[in-house]
């Protein structure tokens, strides 16, 4: 009876993207596609901004924000800077995102938001009780300028006449600024950062041997591996902005109080202790590179901006870097792990050797990319850049050098530009995130997806990239793609 | 459990609608950029241009589910202080020579322009003139309104000045009006009327393109499924150009089927055809989700959704035989509550994340049916749930084969076994 049903559901019509009805220029292959005038293809000569790969600033500090425990963002804006963030975070994490809103409306336009974030304060301390409350600003409240400083000083006031003096210590506040037009998410995460620490960070005169590290866009999966690279040397560390266990927790159930917080999170007190820690990283060099440097300028802590362990040799220069700062030798179960990912490598040299890729996405996941893939023989052809990014730039341009590539970077471009150079010059294999679909689909050209955002396909987020077991995991990915996609199914190799 | 009516353990604050939200409520409300884009967005032939910050047009890409190109004005520093018309106009130059094949051009409005008080609706009448092809202005930052109700009506505004008096189609021909073909939902509802020999002139704005839209009047009769988005539309239509609507829904056997009846009074066909189909869909239906009635009888349900779907799915869970514990609305409509009335103990508007847990806390349903974005609240905590709008991969959930789609999609949320694996 079950199976009869099940051949029926079947029948019922589904739907998927039809090309044909893209009329406007998706697809070259129909008839009604119109190739754009070659002099209007540079994004920088364009007014008009086609599909970019970048989203706005005030994203990047949400994400930042939810890396914390019981923190919750609170945008200084109209709902649907926070509509859409929560969107991109069930869609990417399929998890929960409590991000609250200062509503504006139009007599916040008008008489600028103080009222909004005077109320929104204390109906967030009053209902939700967080730890910290990150005031994240937008393009409104920038516009209009509002003084977010002395809008809090006034909201705190009037909670302490209402409620007593305790409530003060119940939440710290953290004011990040983020017009959207002054930078792309990537600004927004590296903004954070350092507002996290200024706002946060205190040394008390007593040195710890503790590391700090600042993710940028690490997703769950490489924060785990981050930390299992760094249990095996032995060193004590502290990740900042650790989603690993706010967006991606196990389901258990009603929990015992509500409203419902995740487990996981950076603390409040080690942002407080990171005056004293031992050296600070920013694995992302333009998303945190900020709040480490601050640091260092503030408490003369260490800083090291270093790339995203991504690959061989940006692992070798992680870890090489905490053992020479914390004095402790690598040890051989990370070795081992390396001559795995090299085994890997060496065992696939045949489906990735000359293969041209082209890549796309945020800086920093891009440049340690367009590293790894030279690392195992394959060409990038086209690198989009989703932000622009002096220093993403330099990287490739070093890596390029080295193994004598000469790519077109697309620094800060959009995706047309992009999608219009592979139409022209399809490559064996593209690197990038779910809106890299279409074009994929559009030249027939296999997708690896990885970095922000991956939507659909399930589970990206908690498999790794970094380190060596993610970066065979990576490879993996990759071979599999070409294997899927290039090769005929047959059995030569058994 | 059945919750008492005693206001202290209600498990929300019970709003009236048309409220503003509450500053730091957690509301799931969005903007009025969004509303504008969540209609217009699937309008083919048309150049969608957002003048704003790269964020807004980022988003802007992704309301709805098909991939199109959304152009942006990608604003920089420079241009909020001095002024970003400049660049506007050359965007709009730009995009003819890209998209030659567009019919003309909605130029959306956001929270930074509005604020800095760019003239789009100058700019707009200045293309035209320049090149000859229409250009829509739609005055929609993000902060103008409670939510993104305040969108949906500007996009109909838009959409109402397009439409042109026309003479009609010799064959009885309908429009589907507020119908935003959800997973195909437009194709189902097409199928129904096909068959009874009825054709669709377009689906707004699920299926449809600027040309379309602008002889939408060689129709008979419009059919109105959303009435909390597109009943200004057809009213002003019916005064304008004197085209009647009928107000249909097809959720549910008995909805589809009242509503094939008054389609088919409205346009003179004949009843036996009529109820010739509705018998034979009806019975194929049925036949195919009786095995799985039994899963849902005293089944205890919760619904929040966003406006015009909380009637017509809290009828659809009742005839099948679900017990509706509570409804509430993100940015409901006077009509949308009075329609979900009758099957529900509590009615609520915008309900707070915190709101939300509690209720499910106090009511503990077996089934919650929420909005795709807060889906996953409702699933960490424990609870079975049904997100619309649905995934593509579930189909439509309209019409009949759409009901059947709707049941086993209840029927695998309801007897997954991973909820048996949950200590309650």
């Amino acid at each position: 009876m079950i199976n009869q049903i099940i051949n029926q559901v079947s029948e019922v019509p589904l739907e998927g993207i039809t090309y044909k009805k893209l009329r406007l220029g998706k697809k070259p292959l129909t008839p009604e596609y119109v190739p754009p005038p070659p002099e209007l293809v540079p994004a920088a000569k364009r007014a008009v901004c086609i599909d970019p790969s970048r989203t706005c600033m005030p994203f990047g500090a949400m994400w930042a924000t939810l890396g914390v425990h019981r923190a919750i963002p609170f945008v200084q804006g109209a709902q649907g800077c926070t509509t859409y963030v929560r969107y991109t975070f069930s869609r990417v994490f399929r998890e929960p995102a409590s991000i609250a809103s200062a509503s504006f409306h139009e007599d916040a336009a008008v008489f600028g938001g103080r009222k909004n974030l005077v109320r929104g304060i204390r109906n967030l301390v009053c209902r939700y009780k967080p730890e910290l409350i990150a005031i994240v600003t937008t393009c409104s409240s920038e516009v209009i300028g509002d003084d977010i400083q002395s809008f809090l000083a006034e909201a705190l006031e009037m909670m302490e006449e209402e409620f007593g003096p305790e409530v003060l210590d119940l939440t710290k506040f953290v004011v990040v600024h983020t017009p959207s037009f002054a930078g792309s998410h990537v600004e927004g995460y590296n903004r954070a950062a350092r507002e996290f620490l200024k706002a946060l960070s205190r040394q008390s005169g007593q040195p710890s041997e503790d590391l700090y590290f600042i993710p940028g866009f690490l997703l769950p999966g490489d924060l785990r591996e981050l930390k299992h690279l760094l249990e095996l040397m032995g060193v004590p560390f502290h990740i900042l902005f650790d989603i690993s266990d706010t967006l991606d927790c196990p389901l258990v159930g009603m929990p015992n109080r509500i409203p419902y917080y995740p487990p996981g999170g950076t603390r409040v007190e080690e942002f407080v202790r990171a005056g004293d820690a031992r050296a600070i990283f920013a694995l992302s060099p333009d998303a945190g590179a900020a709040g480490a440097k601050w640091l260092s300028r503030r408490y003369q802590v260490p800083a090291f901006v270093l790339p995203m362990p991504l690959g061989v040799g940006h692992t070798d220069r992680l870890l090489k870097t905490v053992s020479e700062i914390s004095g402790r030798p690598i040890p051989e179960a990370i070795r081992w792990e390396r001559g795995i990912l090299l085994d890997a490598m060496a065992d696939t040299l045949h489906y990735t050797m000359m293969k041209r890729v082209a890549l796309a996405g945020d800086p920093d996941f891009v440049a340690a990319a367009t590293r790894f893939v030279c690392e195992l023989g394959m060409i990038p052809t086209y690198i989009l850049v989703g932000t622009k990014s002096a220093s993403a730039a330099e990287e490739i341009w070093k890596v390029c050098e080295e193994y004598n590539y000469q790519p077109v970077i697309m620094n800060g471009s959009d995706q047309f530009e992009w999608e219009y150079a592979l139409k022209q010059d399809p490559p064996d294999l593209i690197l990038g995130h779910s809106r890299c679909v279409n074009i994929s689909k559009e030249i027939r050209v296999p997708l690896v997806r990885f970095g922000f955002p991956v939507y659909d396909r399930i589970g990206y987020q908690r498999e790794p990239i970094v380190g060596y077991r993610g970066g065979e995991r990576f490879l993996a990915r990759i071979v599999n793609a070409i294997l899927d996609h290039h090769y005929p199914d047959d059995r030569t190799h058994q | 459990m059945k919750a008492c009516g005693n206001h202290a353990c209600m498990p929300w604050r019970i709003k009236p609608c048309g409220r503003a939200s509450e500053p730091g409520g957690m509301t799931q409300r969005s903007c009025v950029y969004f509303g504008a884009r969540y209609v217009l967005g699937p309008v083919r032939e048309a150049v969608h241009l957002v003048h704003g910050p790269v964020g807004c047009g980022y988003y802007g890409a992704m309301v709805r589910g098909e991939a199109r190109d959304l152009c942006g004005t990608a604003l920089t520093e420079g241009e909020i202080v001095f002024g970003g018309l400049d660049r506007l106009r050359k965007a709009l130059r730009e995009v003819w020579s890209l998209y030659p094949r567009a019919r003309g051009a909605f130029l959306y409005a956001t929270c930074s322009t509005g604020l800095i008080g760019e003239d789009l609706v100058g700019v707009a009448r200045e293309a035209e003139a320049e090149w000859g092809r229409r250009v829509v202005a739609i005055n929609c930052p993000g902060f103008a309104g409670k939510s993104q109700a305040e969108g949906h009506a500007l996009a109909y505004q838009a959409l109402l000045d397009l439409v042109q008096p026309l003479s009609k189609y010799r064959h009885p021909t309908v429009n589907l009006v507020g119908e935003y073909n959800v997973a195909g939902e437009a194709r189902e509802i097409r199928r129904l009327l096909e068959r009874l020999g009825v054709r669709v002139h377009t689906v707004l704005t699920g299926d449809t393109s600027w040309s379309e839209i602008e002889t939408l009047a060689r129709a008979h009769l419009n059919l109105l499924f959303c009435g909390s988005t597109a009943r200004r539309f057809v009213s002003e239509l019916r005064q304008r150009l004197g085209m009647p609507y009928l107000k249909v829904s097809f959720y549910g056997l008995s909805a589809t089927g009242a509503s094939l009846r008054r389609i088919g009074e409205a346009l003179g066909l004949s009843s036996t055809r009529v109820e010739a189909l509705i018998r034979e869909e009806e019975g194929r239906v049925l036949a195919r989700i009786r095995p799985w009635l039994k899963l849902f009888d005293q089944r205890r349900a919760m619904v929040v959704l966003g406006a015009g779907r909380l009637g017509p799915l809290s009828r659809m869970l009742r005839e099948l035989g679900f017990e509706v514990l509570g409804v509430a609305s993100v940015f409901g409509s006077p009509e949308d509550h009075q329609e979900a009335v009758p099957f529900s103990d509590f009615l609520t508007d915008d309900p707070g994340d915190d709101e939300f847990e509690r209720a499910l806390a106090v009511l503990r349903p077996d089934l919650v049916i929420t909005n795709a974005r807060e889906q996953w609240r409702a699933v960490k905590l424990g609870f079975p749930t049904l997100s619309f709008p649905q995934e593509r991969r579930r189909g439509p959930y309209a019409g009949y084969q759409g009901f059947t789609n709707f049941v086993l999609s209840l029927a695998r949320v309801l007897s997954a076994p991973v909820w048996r694996f949950l200590d309650r």
